[in-house]
């Protein structure tokens, strides 16, 4: 995946939910980006956020981080594993997909 | 179903249907009537069946009490009045047959019939004349008067050159206009003003010299005639008549079927003879349009015959071979062995597809069943991605549900009809149509446009604000808007406490009202003065019933998702939501945009909007469907582009839709399909897309087709077969062999059983089924046992979410931003003639008014670069470039110059870019940095499309690929 690609499309989200409350914009981004960007892309993001996250807001990077750490969310609830690409970060955190279900 | 081998006929009741509740009764011809007030004694007297005798009276226009023959007689009052201008009366008693009556309208038939030619025999209205058809009813057996006297009739009078006569103008490829068969009943002039809208005709002279005059007396093409085909709808004699009715004569029998152009879903009689349509006319009962039609569905059906149809499947190794032609099975096993090779070699979710918002909702189904049980993955996206995603996201997040509010009745009762990057009378005629009749009677318009869009200022219509903003600037306007609402104190506090999220309603109080959302503040941002955005904010919040209607302007945007949930917030505020006359409307560009994507067509959402990760609903279509389903979104199309160039996705296939063309940046686009192993197009024609595919899978035309579209207002309407399919199969069984040859078997014995199977596996479409469409002529989703007949409304006392929810909708500039290499901002859109790539109307008479795709800039910009209407001009962007002509144009405003994408040889989408709306990755059609300049020659680009498409055309007979199994 073009990592700048995915670079701009997160920080779009990002500026989306900026005018939020932090607790909430973090939330917001992470489900957004979870309930609408396939496997392969959540992966590159995490990669990309591994290896420094160049380009990308730090309320994006702090979001994503706290996503891939896993279901630490307090509600959040698992979803079922359906498929070995999940990210490898960590099991995909909300059931119902978030923003965009 | 109506009877097959029928025409069908409706009745006309002379007059338009009265709206009062209070009933009045009355007796005419001995029996009693009980009609609502204000019917006219012609249409109470067709409720009883009785047809009083009429020329210039018709059910789609006001009465107008010209010709004098539907006479009648009221006992206790004088004379012989008119039957349609006479209203009904409590207790009158009526006659419309006496031997007084009869007398009369015999004299005023002799004298009509002696200034009309008796050519009856040779006349193309034979057997569809209402002249001829009152001639009998009212016995006329002479005519005392003869011809020689003064007449329109002869070419010639006395050897002479009549001065009086004038020739057919055959100027429209459509109809014929024949002036000497014209009996000036006014019916072309009244339905050109009252029901399109356009006041294109009048009648010129007064007396015997009155004739209908086209514009100042011009050829219809000349004049500013649209087409519409109303007037001729309107004529009762051959005087105005379709010219397809001249060349083939009179259908024999006709089926009711849904228009496959805009997203207004018109429904239309196909009146046919034998398996050829001899033309098209308007239904009277369609929901959508009920009896109106524009250019497109009305005439510009040829297509679907042109002699560019493919009709045989054709295949090729790469896409450098010329095609050969093969039989169905060694087509669909030929693709379904590459596909499965390279799902083999790159996995599972290295192939995807992508349907069309062009074929029904069971084509739709099939082919999103295909891609997630047979291929296995959730890679499969529609083109309502690149047009109104972000009208499904808004709406979801805020309303609860990713539709429209309102039926296309509902402006009827409209008082502030409110316009935002939609361009109605020529992206959306018919409703265009009806938003100008409303307006005629009243209503006031708020049009928020960068462009001067023909509804702001055309005859009789006049917006109250155009806002006429800076591209990109969208949701600062609406923010703007949103912040007079607030701080003026024109806040509906009733409707947000009872209907509303109030955590959410008291965030977006204070974010609103802060001093950097305020007109003043955004002014140098927008353009618009703010004194105009506090006058429309206070018109939209006070005015009455407020109504949005938007279009790709509001959505192709990098915020367009955020544009649409701050259109509905004001909705919310101001309470202008939940009952007729008021709500959010996105007008939706195709004729299935709206079913599309109900269909469970985007990566993340099975059919009904439910996300793929929502077990419940995953696990009632694995059941259903027999196998395990994946739970993780799949690539949307700008994704598998990305993923294409990277070399992790290798096959697409692509349902009636012409990606090469419409999707943004041409270059990018082009660069993913030729990366890919394997292409497979399902088309009418060898599209531009079809030059990078392996497998073509000829399509059928919706005069083919036997299913369902669903509108802009969730109107679910049938789709008719017509005539049998040209190249032998129906699409979605083309697409079930393929499922099938995959190895999943997937097996339908008809279009309805499909629909069924959306009705079991989809709540809101739960009550839908072909029987019930038939018997209901159309329902408007949700359908179900709490709504059995439809919701043409939708929210009324609460919202599909429960409460409706604020959203905060904060202006984040675009990253497309002018420079001196790039200094104007082209906008993109629509016109009239012609529908989206114009693969339909390109293919069809509607070029005469747009032959190619034309360049608007703005005087001054045009000036100082030395450029002139007609100029040859190069249009070139930060990823592309491309040769078009130049209009000068004061509509747009500095700095903004226009244009369609019609034309493949213009391509206009190399010069877009992919920028995209943040939360759906739908294209930022509309806002481009560009430069203009003066050209002679075609870009590079143009070159390699011109030679590119002469090579597709390539095919062979003989070549045999490596056999298929």
């Amino acid at each position: 995946m073009q990592v700048s690609n995915l670079v701009r499309m997160a920080n779009q989200i990002t500026d989306f939910f900026a005018v939020y409350p932090k607790e909430e914009a973090l939330d917001g981004i992470a489900k957004h980006i979870h309930a609408s960007w396939e496997p392969r892309m959540r992966n590159a993001l995490k990669a990309h956020i591994d290896s420094g996250g160049a380009g990308l807001q730090p309320l994006c990077i702090e979001a994503m981080t706290q996503y891939y750490r896993g279901p630490k969310i307090p509600n959040a609830r698992r979803v079922h594993p359906t498929r070995s690409a999940a990210p490898k970060g960590g099991e995909p955190s909300f059931a119902d997909g978030g923003g965009d279900g | 179903m109506p009877e097959p081998a029928t025409l069908i006929k409706e009745t006309d009741y002379g007059t338009p249907r009265a709206k009062s509740a209070k009933s009045v009764t009355l007796t005419i011809d001995g029996q009693q009537v009980t009609v609502p007030e204000g019917t006219s004694i012609m249409r109470a007297a067709a409720e009883l069946g009785t047809m009083v005798p009429k020329l210039c009276a018709t059910d789609s226009i006001e009465a107008f009490g010209s010709c004098r023959l539907c006479v009648i007689e009221i006992e206790g009052r004088g004379g012989t009045p008119a039957a349609c201008t006479t209203p009904v009366a409590p207790g009158i008693v009526v006659k419309t047959q006496t031997p007084r009556l009869m007398q009369i309208r015999r004299g005023v038939m002799e004298l009509y019939i002696s200034d009309h030619p008796l050519d009856c025999l040779t006349c193309a209205a034979n057997g569809d004349c209402e002249l001829q058809d009152m001639a009998g009813a009212v016995g006329l057996r002479e005519v005392r008067y003869g011809y020689d006297g003064a007449n329109h009739v002869f070419a010639k009078r006395g050897g002479e050159v009549n001065a009086e006569w004038r020739p057919k103008d055959e100027s429209n490829p459509y109809f014929t206009f024949e002036p000497s068969k014209c009996i000036v009943c006014s019916r072309c002039v009244r339905a050109c003003e009252e029901v399109q809208g356009t006041f294109a005709l009048t009648i010129s002279g007064r007396g015997f010299d009155s004739r209908v005059s086209p514009g100042m007396d011009e050829a219809f093409l000349s004049s500013e005639c649209v087409s519409c085909g109303a007037c001729v709808q309107a004529c009762p004699t051959a005087t105005l008549i379709e010219s397809s009715i001249v060349d083939i004569g009179q259908p024999e029998h006709s089926l009711v079927t849904t228009c496959a152009y805009c997203g207004v879903g018109c429904s239309f009689k196909a009146e046919m003879r034998g398996d050829e349509v001899v033309r098209m006319v308007p239904y009277k009962d369609g929901g959508a349009n009920e009896g109106h039609s524009c250019v497109k569905g009305r005439f510009a059906f040829g297509y679907a015959t042109h002699k560019d149809r493919v009709l045989t499947p054709m295949i090729r190794e790469k896409i450098s071979d010329p095609w050969q032609v093969v039989s169905w099975d060694e087509a669909i096993n030929y693709a379904a062995k590459r596909l499965k090779d390279t799902q083999r070699k790159y996995g599972k979710d290295s192939i995807g597809g992508i349907t069309s918002s062009r074929t029904t909702n069971e084509e739709v189904y099939a082919v999103q069943r295909m891609v997630r049980a047979a291929f296995n993955t959730n890679n499969i996206d529609t083109c309502a991605r690149v047009c109104h995603s972000p009208t499904g996201y808004g709406l979801k997040q805020t309303f609860g549900e990713s539709a429209g509010t309102q039926d296309f009745r509902s402006i009827d009762v409209c008082d502030v009809i409110m316009v935002i990057g939609a361009n109605p009378t020529d992206g959306h005629p018919v409703f265009g149509s009806r938003m100008k009749k409303r307006i005629r009677a009243g209503a006031k318009l708020i049009v928020i446009d960068p462009r001067r869009t023909d509804i702001v200022r055309s005859p009789h219509v006049q917006a109250a604000y155009h806002l006429q903003l800076q591209p990109s600037t969208n949701v600062a306007i609406i923010n703007a808007i949103g912040h007079v609402i607030a701080t003026e104190n024109l806040i509906d506090r009733k409707f947000v406490e009872r209907r509303c999220e109030l955590s959410d309603f008291a965030r977006w109080e204070e974010f609103i009202k802060r001093p950097e959302n305020s007109p003043e503040a955004l002014e140098p941002i927008t353009g618009v003065p703010a004194e105009m955005v506090r006058g429309a904010a206070r018109l939209y919040a006070t005015g009455g019933n407020a109504a949005i209607y938007y279009g790709l302007g509001v959505t192709e945007h990098s915020q367009g998702s955020t544009m649409v949930m701050a259109m509905a917030n004001i909705a919310m505020a101001t309470g202008n939501i939940g009952r007729e006359g008021v709500g959010v409307n996105p007008l939706r560009g195709q004729n299935n945009v709206q079913g599309s994507c109900d269909m469970g067509s985007f990566p993340h959402e099975f059919p009904g909007y439910r996300h793929v990760a929502n077990v419940e609903a995953r696990t009632q279509f694995e059941r259903e469907w027999k196998v395990e389903l994946s739970g993780e979104p799949g690539l949307r199309i700008p994704n598998m582009f990305d993923a294409a160039s990277d070399g992790v996705f290798k096959g697409l296939f692509i349902q009636g839709e012409d990606i090469a063309q419409s999707d943004p940046n041409t270059h990018h686009v082009e660069h993913a399909l030729s990366a890919m192993d394997i292409v497979i197009v399902q088309d009418l024609f060898l599209n531009e897309t079809a030059a990078f595919a392996h497998v073509f899978l000829p399509g059928t035309s919706f005069l083919e087709k036997d299913g369902t579209f669903t509108n802009a207002e969730r109107r679910i309407n049938r789709v008719r077969k017509v005539m049998r399919e040209k190249q032998g199969m129906a699409e979605w069984e083309v697409v079930c062999r393929l499922a099938t040859a995959m190895g999943y078997p997937m097996n339908y014995n008809s279009a309805s059983e499909i629909m069924d199977e959306i009705a079991r596996l989809t709540p809101t479409f739960q009550g839908v089924s072909y029987e019930r469409l038939d018997e209901l002529g159309s329902i408007q989703w949700p359908c179900n046992d709490e709504r059995p007949e439809g919701t043409p409304v939708m929210h009324v006392d609460e919202f599909t979410r429960g409460k409706g929810r604020f959203m905060l909708t904060a202006f984040v500039p675009t990253a497309e931003r002018t420079n001196r290499s790039f200094p104007l901002i082209l906008t993109t859109g629509r016109i009239l003639a012609h529908y989206n790539v114009g693969a339909q109307t390109r293919r069809t008479d509607n070029v005469v008014w747009h032959p190619e795709d034309i360049l608007e800039i703005h005087p001054h910009d045009a000036e100082v670069r030395g450029i002139g209407t007609g100029m040859k001009v190069s249009l070139a962007s930060r990823v592309g470039a491309t040769t078009l002509t130049a209009v000068v144009s004061d509509r747009m405003p500095q700095g903004v110059v226009y244009t369609t994408f019609h034309h493949p040889v213009t391509g206009a989408n190399v010069i877009t870019t992919d920028n995209s709306d943040w939360a759906t990755n739908c294209p930022e059609y509309k806002v481009t940095a560009v430069q203009v300049t003066i050209s002679n020659a075609p870009s590079e680009w143009q070159e390699e499309q011109r030679v590119r498409t002469m090579a597709n055309k390539r095919i062979v007979k003989d070549v045999t690929l490596e056999a298929a199994k």
